[in-house]
């Protein structure tokens, strides 16, 4: 729009100058043609002047002679001719005449002749007027006689009545040069009809008659000829312009004073005008120059400017281009312009190659490249009728995908098509294939998870309803036989078997909560395996230990047996591999009625590798078996086999998830085989790395006994804020004989801390989730008082929070250790013995 | 077929037929404009109208030896029928005011401005206008057998004293001294004017002859025409002019010169040529008292004008005007002076150059005593009167004066009263057509024959003014038809081969004749068929028939021959030897103009034309 409004603005200027200079150049051609005519009139004049001059001197000098003669009347005429030669040659006429009336005349020299004087005649000899006639002389040459009446008298017996003198008109045209000019102009006498008397330059003459001359030749623009000779005929001057063959020349005009002759000058334009064309032309060109300079300056300025813009749009372009080719090579989003009239593709983004596998010529080619690998469209395919309908506001948008050759790869696009008015007369479309192969994987992807997700909320649903019940189960028991214990509390058998129950419900319900710990801790990745070095033999014992007496009790038939040379030791997770084989052989036990057979085979496999050993573990039942279906979910979370059978036996489905959790952490691999009704097999292979040489502490058989000391006297400081667990503890203690100064906040417990002596203390128990202050900081409080037991007293923090970070968490308070709860009477006496 | 191809092929066929076209358009060459020019003199056809002609290729110039008088062309104006350029002998202003309203005003024209400013006076018209120009001026003056005056010892006279004792003594020689053939009107004017220069180019004389020739006055002014009736009236009487000399016409006046019984007589300076046969003939100056005072008389050859219609078609105008302009040259001029020996200019830059036979004449020339003599035609009438009468011895001076002013008042009033004599019931055009040639003369020589009673008869071009013109003919009308001069009919028998050489000659040219130079200029024919071809401007006779056949060799048939004798002569003896010319019988003292004009104002008919010629 502005370099639009530039142009114009430019145009106009230069029309404006144009125009300037045009109009400048005829009024100035205007002014040189007045200023011409005018300069010429005056030199007119001044001819006419001369004329006026040289033929009112002859009329006077022939009166002056007249005297002369007559005074010299009779005497000797030789003087008088002598005296008349003599001013033939001073004035250059041809001769002198005495004139009778008739015409005759003699001449000074004696010569006798006639003059047919016509109306001048009569003029000069009936009128007595001084006059200028026209005549012929004896030779035929044309002349001009300059006459005066005279009184009648005699000279040699010519009798005269009137004198004159004659100049031929070669004589007189001397007379009627134009100086000015160089010369160059023509100057005449003539008659009224326009016959030439005097030419000034007789050698010239091209004509006898101007008038005549200007009607057949001249093109006279401001007057017409009978103008001109009207004007003549009223002794009107003036001057015209004419052209002749193409040339100028200006014609001015003026009656002689003392006749009706005429005065003509005829001038070339060009030489008349050429003082002032050169001025004009010297200031047209000088306005010229400077217009043309100031043109050339803005035009260069112009022109740099836009050369720079454009030079500047070029880089912009360029760089554009390269961004978007750099862009489009980086991106998988395909661009491409086609003319809608004939298909043909004027751009490609050169990334088509790498996403598409088609090659930019290909597609500059023949668009319907593209159709050729498309592989699947959700809308109606592209074709001329769908162009026609596309606008700048209405683009075409399709979702399709392309099947790269190449790399054989499927991709999704986003496809828009829209019209561009970049070239209208080309009209021109823009095809955007946007990729959407990725945002397609990762919506499948979502879905996937989403119903993953919904699926684990299902579960979660359906663990929490089962964890729910599980849960409430065994708290029914405890609530239960709770109140049976109020009850029957005079009745110590049924008590002691109320409180049987109610602690076997109890172990159940901390075993739940056990598993759903360890799982939180496997999905959460915050499980690790803590590799020592172990005695594999006492392993195996160990389990069987565990597990005989839950066997016996359901008459199963339960065995261990080794296969191969079995290492002494090896280095591994004691305690989960102990996890992994007691859940599985846990189900087995369950899962297999009574009389059942749970057989469970270790079995030592070759290995490739020397320090490692390749064990495999094998539990095989002749229990419930489990259907194909569930094998499926077998180790997803939260999932039991939901027979009639399996649903009675408690559990809380996450046994197995754990186990597969665990076996996959170790490196190893669990398979299962079952067949409904007829049993299960297991197996687990696993590889350890011999641990013979290593000098490490064995962790023998899970003994878990401590040196035996007397706790009683110990005085404890503990902070619970639940009272029944405060009321607890303090019975516990009790029964250990170990006095308690219990506070409900970690606030109370600092301040019973500081106020109380060095070593008055034995220990402090906190309970992590407090009001006013918790137990980390209370403990931290402790440590950093002035307290003379402040960095020696164990503080253990007794919390349910039971993860690693809480243990971490509890340490780097100043913690001494972390027991969570529930704490049993065997485990205080455990924290007891070991931390005071 | 392709677009393309059919665009190329029909392309090919136009470019063919523009070329085709155009080849044909080739041969067809524009048609000559033409132009017509009726010259008042048979003699100017001879080198003079060639001359003309040759300057013109791309013109066709029709030369007609037309009437040399007004009236001639005043006819033609009636029938709307002037030519492009006509000539006259002799005319004035006043003789031409009915006819210069259908003539062009050539006072703007380069023409006019060439002339001296002297010379256009007395052609100006009140109105400015100019009409008519003068061309070559013929030296007229007192013509003088030298042989005679060498012989009697006799002084050629050198002014008028000289002249008149010079009379005298031939006279007492028993020779005349000097006559003239004062049956004319134009030796009376001529003579008149001559003895009385210096009285007409006084203002006197001058202001007069400018009233005279405007029509500001029809009367001769008696203050200077008495003077000048009292000077013819002592010429009349110091040349010793006697009564027979009023009834003296040329041929008597040849006689007398050509027997040495005359010294001197009035004439032209192409007089010196015709008389050259029978002596020295110098030319003398109307003398003056001094032999200051002698001058010659200027009659110009002839007077041109243009038709009027010309200011109606410009270009045409622009191409009669060359045609004038080269009509008035220095170099036609020339030609033109082979008649006249000398032509004297009027116009700037045209000078001929002085035969050694005027020489004598050169103080003359050299003075500008050179009067252009007043040729109106009351003046005529009046000078015939006064000088026959002053020669009869029956005017005084005075009475001369009245009676010749009563002739010029009462010439105009005789012209309107002129009677009809005879009535043409058709018209028939000059143009000549290649197939039969031109109508008018054929029906001139078709009645010719009839008169002539002959089965052939061979007449010029020149034999025919220009067209026929039905409707009413007055006497002057009808003669005008005619050519001029002293034609006769000459009548013999002549075999076919005779008949086709003279025919042949004719056609071809000889020096008898003029020499053929254009179409109209060929002879007319009438009783046979010439067939003629033209072959690079001249003709060649290649046949003649009658009634179809070929005219035969050894046949005698009876032929008419019209032109001048002394042509007629030459012409039969170029074509058949001497003394042929002697066979014939001529019509005697009477021309062959007055036997067709008694024809047909005796009730005649003219005869209709009929195809002479056919031109290949």
């Amino acid at each position: 729009m502005k370099k639009s409004i530039k142009y114009t603005f430019l145009a106009f200027c230069m029309v404006m100058i144009v125009n300037f200079i045009f109009f400048y150049g005829n009024y100035s051609q205007n002014q040189i043609n007045h200023e011409s005519k005018r300069y010429l009139q005056e030199i007119c004049t001044q001819i006419n002047d001369k004329i006026t001059t040289v033929t009112t001197n002859n009329w006077l000098i022939l009166r002056e002679w007249n005297e002369l003669i007559t005074l010299t009347a009779g005497e000797n005429s030789s003087k008088l001719q002598t005296f008349i030669d003599e001013n033939q040659r001073q004035r250059q006429f041809s001769d002198f005449y005495f004139l009778a009336e008739n015409g005759n005349y003699l001449t000074i020299n004696g010569k006798e002749g006639y003059f047919n004087l016509g109306k001048g005649g009569q003029q000069l000899m009936l009128s007595g007027e001084d006059v200028v006639i026209e005549v012929v002389l004896p030779s035929g040459k044309k002349a001009v006689i300059f006459a005066v009446p005279v009184e009648k008298n005699t000279f040699r017996d010519f009798t005269y009545s009137a004198i004159g003198i004659t100049y031929t008109t070669e004589q007189l045209a001397s007379t009627l040069n134009i100086d000015t000019y160089s010369g160059i102009g023509i100057c005449h006498v003539a008659h009224p009809d326009g016959r030439i008397i005097v030419n000034s330059h007789p050698e010239d003459s091209q004509y006898y008659n101007l008038i005549t001359y200007l009607k057949q030749n001249a093109s006279i623009q401001e007057k017409s000829v009978e103008d001109i000779i009207n004007d003549w005929s009223y002794s009107q001057a003036d001057a015209v312009r004419f052209d002749v063959d193409g040339v100028s020349y200006y014609l001015s005009y003026q009656t002689v004073g003392f006749s009706d002759w005429v005065l003509l000058g005829l001038v070339p334009a060009e030489t008349v005008s050429a003082e002032m064309n050169q001025y004009t032309v010297t200031t047209l060109l000088v306005m010229g120059s400077v217009f043309a300079l100031l043109f050339i300056c803005v035009a260069v300025l112009i022109i740099t400017r836009s050369r720079k813009q454009i030079q500047t749009q070029r880089i912009k372009m360029n760089y554009q281009q390269k961004l978007f080719d750099a862009l489009s090579q980086n991106t998988n989003d395909v661009f491409l312009l086609f003319s809608g009239k004939d298909y043909k593709v004027t751009y490609v983004s050169p990334n088509i190659h790498r996403v598409l596998g088609l090659t930019v010529e290909e597609v500059l080619k023949d668009i319907h490249a593209l159709s050729a690998i498309l592989v699947e469209t959700t809308v109606a395919p592209f074709n001329k009728e769908v162009l026609l309908n596309i606008t700048p506001d209405s683009p075409w948008i399709s979702t399709r995908a392309y099947h790269n050759k190449i790399t054989d790869q499927i991709r999704w696009f986003y496809s828009i098509m829209k019209y561009t008015p970049i070239e209208e007369k080309n009209d021109l479309y823009l095809m955007a294939l946007f990729d959407r192969t990725e945002d397609r994987r990762i919506n499948m992807a979502m879905e996937d998870a989403l119903n993953a997700a919904n699926a684990a909320n299902d579960s979660k649903r359906n663990f929490l309803a089962n964890m729910s019940h599980d849960i409430r189960t065994p708290m029914n028991a405890i609530m239960g036989f709770t109140d049976l214990i109020n009850q029957d509390i005079n009745n110590p058998t049924k008590i002691k078997d109320y409180t049987r129950k109610i602690s076997a419900s109890s172990q159940h319900l901390l075993s739940l909560v056990n598993d759903i710990l360890d799982m939180s801790k496997i999905e959460s990745g915050k499980t690790s395996l803590n590799n020592t070095k172990f005695r594999f033999s006492y392993f195996l014992d160990e389990i069987k230990d565990m597990l005989t007496p839950q066997a016996d009790s359901k008459k199963q038939k339960f065995s261990i047996i080794g296969k191969g040379h079995f290492p002494q030791y090896l280095l591994g997770d004691k305690l989960r591999l102990n996890q992994i084989l007691t859940n599985i052989l846990t189900n087995a036990l369950k899962y297999t009625p009574e009389g059942g057979t749970i057989t469970m085979t270790a079995e030592v496999l070759e290995t490739s590798h020397p320090n490692y050993v390749h064990l495999r573990f094998t539990v095989e039942d002749n229990g419930c078996g489990m259907t194909p279906e569930f094998l499926e979910h077998i180790f997803d979370p939260f999932t039991r086999e939901r027979t009639m059978h399996a649903t009675e036996i408690q559990g809380t489905g996450l046994g197995m998830a754990i186990t597969n959790t665990l076996v996959t952490l170790m490196g190893g691999t669990i398979q299962v085989a079952s067949t409904p009704g007829v049993g299960s097999i297991f197996t687990v292979d696993l590889t350890f790395p011999l641990a013979d040489d290593i000098e490490q502490p064995e962790t023998e058989k899970n003994d878990n006994t401590l040196p035996q000391k007397s706790l009683e006297g110990l005085r404890i400081l503990a902070a619970e804020d639940y009272s029944f667990n405060a009321d607890l503890l303090v019975r516990l203690l009790e029964y250990f004989k170990v006095s308690c100064d219990i506070t409900s906040n970690g606030k109370e417990a600092l301040e019973k801390f500081l106020a109380s002596e060095a070593g008055y203390y034995n220990m402090i128990i906190l309970d992590i989730q407090m009001p006013v202050m918790n137990g980390y900081e209370a403990a931290r409080q402790i440590r950093s008082s002035a307290h003379p037991d402040a960095l020696n007293i164990p503080i253990v923090a007794m919390t349910a929070n039971a993860f690693e970070d809480d243990v971490k968490q509890a340490l780097d308070a100043g913690m001494t250790a972390h027991a969570s709860k529930p704490i049993g009477k065997d485990k205080l006496q455990d924290i007891l013995l070991q931390y005071s | 077929m392709k677009l393309k191809t059919r665009i190329l092929l029909l392309l090919f066929i136009v470019m063919m037929s523009t070329v085709f076209t155009a080849c044909q358009s080739g041969e067809h060459k524009k048609a000559k404009d033409t132009v017509t020019v009726y010259v008042s003199n048979i003699s100017y056809l001879s080198t003079y109208a060639p001359y003309i002609e040759s300057q013109f290729p791309d013109l066709n110039i029709r030369f007609i030896a037309g009437r040399a008088g007004i009236s001639f062309y005043e006819f033609l104006q009636q029938q709307d029928d002037l030519p492009d350029i006509m000539m006259v002998g002799t005319v004035s202003s006043r003789d031409s005011l009915e006819l210069n309203s259908s003539l062009l005003d050539l006072s703007l024209t380069e023409t006019v401005a060439s002339y001296h400013d002297s010379y256009l006076e007395q052609y100006r018209g009140q109105d400015k206008s100019i009409r008519w120009l003068p061309a070559g001026g013929i030296i007229n003056g007192i013509l003088a057998n030298k042989d005679l005056f060498d012989q009697y010892q006799i002084n050629l006279p050198t002014d008028y004293d000289s002249f008149v004792n010079a009379c005298k003594a031939f006279e007492e020689q028993g020779i005349r001294g000097y006559t003239s053939d004062y049956k004319y009107e134009y030796t009376c004017l001529y003579t008149m004017e001559g003895c009385s220069i210096s009285e007409l180019t006084s203002l006197a004389g001058a202001t007069w002859r400018n009233n005279y020739s405007n029509s500001l006055t029809d009367e001769l002014d008696r203050d200077l025409w008495l003077k000048v009736f009292q000077k013819a009236e002592q010429f009349v009487t110091d040349a010793r002019l006697v009564p027979e000399d009023t009834s003296r016409g040329y041929s008597m006046t040849l006689n007398d010169l050509s027997e040495g019984k005359l010294a001197m007589l009035r004439g032209t300076s192409s007089d010196i040529i015709s008389y050259s046969p029978h002596g020295n003939i110098v030319m003398l100056p109307y003398f003056g008292e001094t032999k200051e005072e002698n001058w010659l008389l200027t009659v110009p050859a002839f007077h041109v004008a243009l038709n009027g219609k010309l200011a109606q078609d410009q270009e045409k105008q622009a191409k009669v005007l060359e045609v004038l302009d080269v009509i008035l040259s220095k170099e036609a001029m020339e030609f033109l002076a082979d008649n006249y020996i000398y032509i004297h200019s009027y116009n700037q830059d045209t000078d001929v150059q002085l035969p050694k036979q005027l020489e004598n004449l050169k103080p003359e020339i050299e003075a500008n005593h050179m009067f252009i003599a007043q040729t109106d035609q009351g003046l005529y009438s009046a000078a015939t009167v006064a000088m026959q009468g002053l020669i009869n011895g029956e005017f005084n001076a005075e009475e001369a004066y009245n009676a010749a002013n009563e002739a010029a008042l009462s010439t105009k009033k005789e012209e309107n009263e002129a009677e009809v004599v005879f009535t043409a019931e058709k018209g028939y055009s000059s143009e000549f057509m290649k197939a039969q040639g031109n109508q008018a003369a054929s029906s001139i020589v078709n009645t010719l024959r009839v008169i002539a009673d002959t089965e052939i008869l061979l007449a010029p071009s020149y034999i025919s003014t220009g067209s026929l013109y039905a409707g009413d003919h007055t006497l002057e009308q009808l003669d005008n038809m005619f050519m001029p001069s002293g034609n006769r009919l000459f009548t013999g028998r002549l075999t076919g081969k005779e008949i086709r050489e003279i025919a042949r000659l004719m056609v071809e040219g000889d020096p008898s004749v003029i020499v053929p130079f254009s179409p109209e200029t060929l002879p007319i024919a009438s009783g046979i068929y010439l067939t003629v071809e033209e072959a690079e401007g001249h003709y060649l006779l290649k046949e003649i028939t009658k009634d179809k056949k070929v005219l035969e060799d050894e046949t005698l048939y009876s032929v008419g021959l019209v032109d001048l004798p002394e042509r007629i002569q030459l012409l039969t003896e170029h074509a058949l030897g001497e003394g042929k010319f002697e066979t014939f019988t001529s019509s005697g003292d009477i021309y062959a103009r007055v036997l067709w004009l008694d024809y047909l104002t005796a009730g005649n008919p003219l005869e209709a034309p009929s195809p002479y010629i056919v031109l290949k």
